[in-house]
């Protein structure tokens, strides 16, 4: 395609645009609908996957070593060795004293009453070792056990259990709802289109008649189905900022709520909604159009 | 085949999917520059047979030649190129109704590549030709009917086609247009275009006293070098 071609197709697609501006408005609408209703379970999922991982790098496991290892200088090699497991984020030693403070620091006078006399190395050295992947708890502790020198591991199974399950369930189903939606949009958009073409289907004829090859037709609505496609991706993309940032301030203007979720700032994924929905816009755009004007070529 | 004769058609059928029977061995030939009307009462054939040689439709059977271009061995893919090799005027004009009448002429030159400057050289000229110089920054709604058949014959001699297939071009207009729009044909005849009428207009067609091809039921009923409409049942 020579230059001159394209000028002609992007002047032909903007005039197009112009001319047909009522059609141009409905696709804009409702490419723009779709988009962000696609916007907002991308953005859940998004957010789900922050707290998966957060929830994963909250969840610690504990191994607590032998006294013979203590003593027998193993302790570098128990790290070592757990370094080398699979799913590991961070591996930190702590004493059986700071344990023993840490664990009394939490209690009340009266319940520190209990305590009192008993000596301070009364926990076992330990590893406090957080996961990159909650799902592998089972096997992290399983590898764990298996070293020699750990006494025993303690982790929050019922807890990671449950919050494994929520996550992994919550994932799944948004997951699948982004997929169903966008094959919806898809479908919508691309009747829209279709709506928009066929409208000017005796123009496509015309053309046919003048002599114009299939692709010199095509060109010109491909390119308009880009431009809307790009168009309602912008205009998603703001009104996506403005209630994200809305539901952000909300969250932070409420106590309990901001100390239960903890949510991605608009900064960290404005470039990932950006990105997604110029790519579905101009592909939808793009692929409606050529779709629904195959069926006026055939004169 | 004389290379004068650019349009032939020999021993044509044509039978519709549902089993009509448009056309039933057909043949003429058609020389370079002749004005030939096709004429004929309703359903005769006339439409098919530009349908035929606008391969808009195939043949079911016989052999058609346009500018030397065998129709029955014609690719899909080739339609385009082939039909820039003709005008063609339609009784509804057919004109791209978010184009200017300069756009619209100018479309068909576009469309076979020609540059910007030879583009705004030739189309006002084409305009000019046909008379409407001045309203060529008007949208077709803005113009008459006869406005309009004007533009469509601009655009349909913009490219100088060898061949202009007329279908009923005065059919919507009233009778002193129609004869504009016959003055612009002759002039455009004159040139050396061969030009193709199919036509109802009684008047014209004995007016202008040129080859008359009269198709009834599908078959030449006649054809006459200085014909009228008399020869129609």
């Amino acid at each position: 395609m020579s230059i001159r071609m394209l000028r002609r197709f992007i002047a032909e697609a903007c005039s197009g645009m112009v001319r047909n501006g009522l059609m141009t408005i409905a696709s804009l609408f409702v490419v723009t609908s779709c988009l962000f209703i696609f916007g907002v379970f991308m953005v859940i999922t998004m957010n789900i996957n922050y707290i998966g991982e957060q929830l994963a790098n909250e969840c610690q496991i504990q191994a607590y070593i032998t006294s013979e290892a203590k003593y027998g200088g193993k302790i570098q090699g128990i790290s070592d060795r757990i370094k080398q497991i699979e799913g590991i984020n961070e591996v930190s030693f702590e004493t059986g004293e700071a344990t023993f403070a840490n664990f009394k620091s939490g209690l009340s006078k009266s319940e520190l009453a209990a305590f009192e006399g008993l000596p301070e190395n009364i926990i076992s050295d330990s590893f406090k070792v957080t996961l990159t992947d909650i799902n592998l708890s089972e096997a992290v502790v399983a590898k764990l056990e298996a070293i020699e020198g750990v006494e025993r591991v303690e982790n929050k199974q019922d807890i990671m259990n449950i919050v494994n399950n929520v996550t992994q369930i919550i994932r799944h189903v948004s997951i699948w709802i982004v997929i169903i939606f966008a094959i919806i949009s898809l479908f919508i958009i691309s009747n829209t289109i279709k709506l928009t073409v066929h409208s000017r289907g005796r123009e496509i004829n015309i053309m046919k008649y003048v002599g114009a090859t299939d692709a010199y037709i095509r060109w010109p609505f491909i390119i308009e189905g880009i431009l809307v496609g790009c168009a309602s991706a912008v205009v998603s993309f703001f009104i996506t900022q403005g209630a994200y940032m809305g539901v952000l301030s909300a969250v932070e203007g409420n106590t309990a709520l901001s100390a239960l979720l903890n949510l991605r700032t608009f900064s960290e994924i404005w470039n990932q909604i950006l990105l997604s929905y110029l790519l579905l816009g101009a592909f939808i755009g793009a692929f409606g159009s050529a779709i629904s004007v195959r069926r006026y070529l055939k004169v | 085949m004389r290379c004068s004769e650019v349009i032939i058609f020999d021993k044509v059928f044509k039978t519709y999917e549902n089993g009509f029977v448009a056309l039933e061995d057909i043949s003429f030939h058609i020389e370079k520059g002749e004005f030939v009307f096709l004429v004929g009462s309703s359903a005769a054939g006339k439409s098919t047979i530009i349908k035929l040689m606008m391969k808009e439709l195939d043949q079911s059977d016989g052999d058609i030649f346009i500018n030397g271009i065998d129709l029955g061995d014609l690719r899909r893919k080739d339609i385009p190129y082939f039909r820039r090799t003709l005008g063609v005027v339609f009784q509804d004009f057919r004109l791209l109704p978010n184009k200017t009448a300069q756009e619209n002429v100018a479309y068909a030159m576009e469309i076979v590549g020609a540059s910007t400057r030879e583009i705004r050289k030739t189309v006002p000229n084409v305009l000019s030709m046909v008379g409407l110089a001045h309203k060529a920054k008007m949208y077709p709604n803005q113009l008459s009917g006869g406005e309009q058949q004007r533009v469509a014959i601009a655009r349909a001699i913009v490219n100088n086609p060898a061949v202009l297939i007329a279908d009923e071009p005065t059919g919507n207009l009233d009778p002193d247009t129609a004869l504009e729009i016959m003055d612009i044909m002759e002039a455009i005849n004159r040139r050396g275009t061969t030009v193709v009428m199919a036509t109802h207009a009684e008047k014209i067609v004995d007016n202008m006293q040129k080859r008359v091809i009269v198709i009834e039921k599908g078959h030449v009923a006649h054809d006459e070098k200085k014909g009228g409409y008399s020869y129609v049942d």
